[in-house]
């Protein structure tokens, strides 16, 4: 029953809280502290959390894996996180100190990215909640449903009229998904990578680097050219891969809260071939990332975030 | 423990099995490759694909008419059509065409597979023997084949020398190359084919207007399983009807070519049993191949599906195995991620189908989403969005 038992502990704590997994107050805006953007206006940068989450969700699966002592993680430990109190578990599940800072290091790299390319948005600080996506990938379709209306309320609230999204899950859940299950989505969607100008082209030759494609920016959105003309403007020399672009291989993330081994399997097959490329990894999602970040000491390679290189 | 626990126990297992990643790693991108490769220099392929899709297509919107067409066609030819509504249904066909007959070769089959056929034979006493070496080493092994079309591609040269000479008593010195492996095994199934009183093959394509079947294959097993015993014994799935003979070559093509292994070494197109009418301008049956000719067509749950919205457009599946290849959780677990037959995107569909639409649901939470099947599918069947909503089913049961 454990994978039952996640997908439900989710479920309901995204219900009762906005997220996901267990997560401390102002997680999710406390990188934009040091701005003062609006709370209200057309253009609204929505980052539904989920870079914030990930060190949130690595660390409660490595509770649960230590207890129950097991590779495969310890469902059924969830049957007891349940009923235990949300601070309790934060204590518990200490997230790694360093995976925060890197998740809010990335999103101020996208907030400058945005602004230097004279993009004027607003933030919505703590309404910046989770986007859900997660409950749709497992299948969890009536709370998904429950919280996106309490998403899409809170965008309309801030008289949104475009919102801009800053990893690829995100992005396809809001454009693809939410218009087939919310009635009257108008939002118009895009990743920030579609917007942003690289004016300061930097002819310096760098390092050539490696472009692991995500699956859904790739597949769901054709976002392919995108990030090549980014990086090839800053001056990067790009390699390809040989499973590249729409035939793009899976980092195994996805499943990572299910079968962490096998996730991890996945993640050294797609390692292995990015390595023989380049040693430098271009992810674009926070999800590839960690997953590859994981492997990498394995590889000798280095996994950077897009907007880090930018 | 539930059925998707014992999938991931068992998957955890093979994950600390070398050879098993060994032999995958040493084929499936390779076989990724071929494929790709392929289709950039042949852009008629896809076409054609477009095509078989529209066939398909035409077919599921009109089962009956096309099961009852193939069978009238079978029958004008001296064929011996049966519809098996389940799979003991096939089973108690088979047992009545075979009757006291002994010894039984078979061609690799899915559908054999799916309904137990070579379980069920040995079961009740019969001589039976796997001839594609594939399968051969699956009944060997007492496992299920890990590969719509390379069963055993799971299997290091090292696994198959052992099997070999454990189980069929072949002397091996244990360093002998796949070539010398073959060499060594062809003797022995030789004298199983022109001993053999039945053949029991499977179908790639059945064509309604001509009541032929269509096989595909590389190895020469398939020509011998449907020509040297006196009997010989068919049995697909209804899914596999189309509805003109050009269209079954049309499958034909676009199965290989998706499979790596266009073009492909032999088609075989069998319609009804062999005659002649050399002696006397006299037609009679039987000449060099079998006179006695049946075609079993199986429903199990494909009927249902065509009803269903959400497994209909799996009946389209040409089963080329393209999306098991590019899917990067099959590529670790091959059909360890599966059914009791049908593995990896299209044995989540097939598995729902023919097991029931649980146990589809409970594969599906092993999907990443990363629509990759998607993309190898050539009849555009939506397999991650499938997946997907057999993953709604699974959270909440309908
Ligand atoms: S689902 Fe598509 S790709 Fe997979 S075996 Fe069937 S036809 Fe081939």
């Amino acid at each position: 029953m454990r994978i039952r038992e996640l997908i439900d502990f989710m479920g309901d704590l995204t219900i009762k809280t906005g997220y996901p997994v267990p997560v401390p107050d102002g997680f999710s805006y406390k990188w934009a502290l040091k701005y003062n953007f609006n709370r209200e206006g057309k253009v609204v940068l929505y980052t539904g959390a989920l870079y914030q989450l990930i060190p949130y969700i690595e660390s409660l699966s490595l509770y649960l894996m230590a207890m129950e002592k097991s590779d495969e993680g310890g469902y059924i430990a969830l049957k007891f996180a349940r009923s235990i109190p949300r601070d309790i578990i934060n204590k518990l599940a200490q997230p790694d100190k360093k995976l925060i800072s890197w998740s809010y290091n990335v999103l101020t790299s996208i907030a400058n990215l945005l602004l230097k390319s004279k993009i004027t948005f607003s933030y919505l600080y703590e309404n910046d909640i989770y986007s859900g996506v997660l409950l749709y990938d497992m299948g969890d379709e009536e709370k998904f449903k429950i919280h996106i209306n309490k998403v899409f309320k809170l965008l309309k609230q801030s008289n949104a009229e475009k919102i801009i999204t800053v990893d690829p899950h995100t992005t396809y859940i809001l454009k693809n998904v939410y218009p087939k299950y919310i009635d009257g989505f108008d939002l118009e969607v895009n990743s920030y990578l579609e917007l942003i100008e690289i004016n300061d082209e930097s002819k310096l030759n760098k390092d050539p680097v490696v472009i692991h494609d995500s699956c859904i920016y790739a597949r769901g959105l054709s976002l392919i050219d995108v990030p090549r003309k980014l990086l090839s403007k800053k001056g990067y020399e790009i390699k390809e891969p040989r499973r590249n672009k729409s035939i793009t291989y899976c980092c195994g993330g996805p499943i990572e809260a299910i079968f962490p081994s096998l996730s991890k399997a996945i993640a050294k097959n797609r390692m292995e071939e990015l390595s023989t490329v380049s040693n430098k990894v271009i992810t674009m999602c926070p999800i590839c990332y960690i997953n590859l970040s994981k492997v990498s000491n394995n590889y000798n390679t280095e996994v950077h975030d897009i907007s880090e290189m930018l | 423990m539930d059925y998707l626990e014992n999938i991931i126990v068992d998957i955890s297992e093979t994950l600390k099995n070398k050879d098993f990643r060994e032999a995958l790693e040493s084929s499936v991108p390779m076989s990724e490759k071929r494929v790709l490769d392929f289709l950039n220099l042949h852009k008629d392929i896809p076409k054609l694909a477009k095509e078989v899709e529209e066939i398909k297509n035409k077919v599921l919107s009109n089962i009956d008419y096309y099961i009852e067409m193939a069978m009238e066609s079978l029958k004008s030819i001296n064929g011996n059509p049966h519809y098996a509504e389940t799979k003991d249904d096939a089973l108690d066909i088979l047992d009545k065409i075979i009757g006291e007959r002994n010894k039984i070769i078979l061609s690799k089959s899915m559908v054999a597979e799916e309904v137990g056929i070579r379980e069920h034979l040995e079961e009740v006493g019969k001589e039976v023997w796997e001839t594609d070496l594939g399968q051969l080493l699956i009944q060997l092994e007492k496992g299920k084949p890990m590969h719509a079309i390379a069963p055993a591609i799971h299997m290091t040269v090292n696994d198959v020398i052992n099997l070999v000479k454990n189980k069929l008593n072949i002397e091996l010195k244990g360093n002998e190359t796949p070539q010398q492996i073959v060499a060594k095994i062809r003797p022995f199934l030789r004298e199983k084919f022109v001993n053999a009183d039945v053949g029991i093959s499977g179908a790639n394509a059945i064509s309604a207007d001509s009541g032929s079947i269509f096989l595909i294959e590389n190895e020469g097993n398939i020509r011998l399983v449907t020509t040297l015993p006196p009997l010989h014994i068919a049995i697909a799935g209804i899914e596999k009807i189309v509805p003109t003979l050009i269209d079954a070559f049309k499958v034909v093509l676009v199965q290989s070519s998706y499979a790596g292994l266009y073009p492909p070494t032999y088609v075989s197109m069998v319609s009804g049993p062999s005659s002649t009418g050399d002696i006397g301008h006299r037609r009679v049956y039987g000449a060099h191949g079998p006179p006695e000719m049946h075609l079993i067509l199986l429903n199990n749950g494909r009927k249902e599906a065509i009803k269903n919205d959400i497994l209909r457009d799996q009946l389209r599946c040409i089963r080329c195995g393209n999306c098991q290849i590019f899917c990067p959780v099959w590529d670790i677990t091959a059909n360890k991620w599966g059914g009791k037959v049908y593995g990896g995107p299209m044995g989540v569909g097939w598995t729902a189908i023919t097991e029931g639409i649980e146990k589809g649901a409970e594969l599906s939470e092993l999907c990443l989403g990363c629509m990759r099947c998607d993309a190898a599918c050539p009849v555009e069947i939506p397999l991650s969005s499938l997946i997907h909503k057999l993953k709604n089913i699974y959270v909440k049961p309908k």
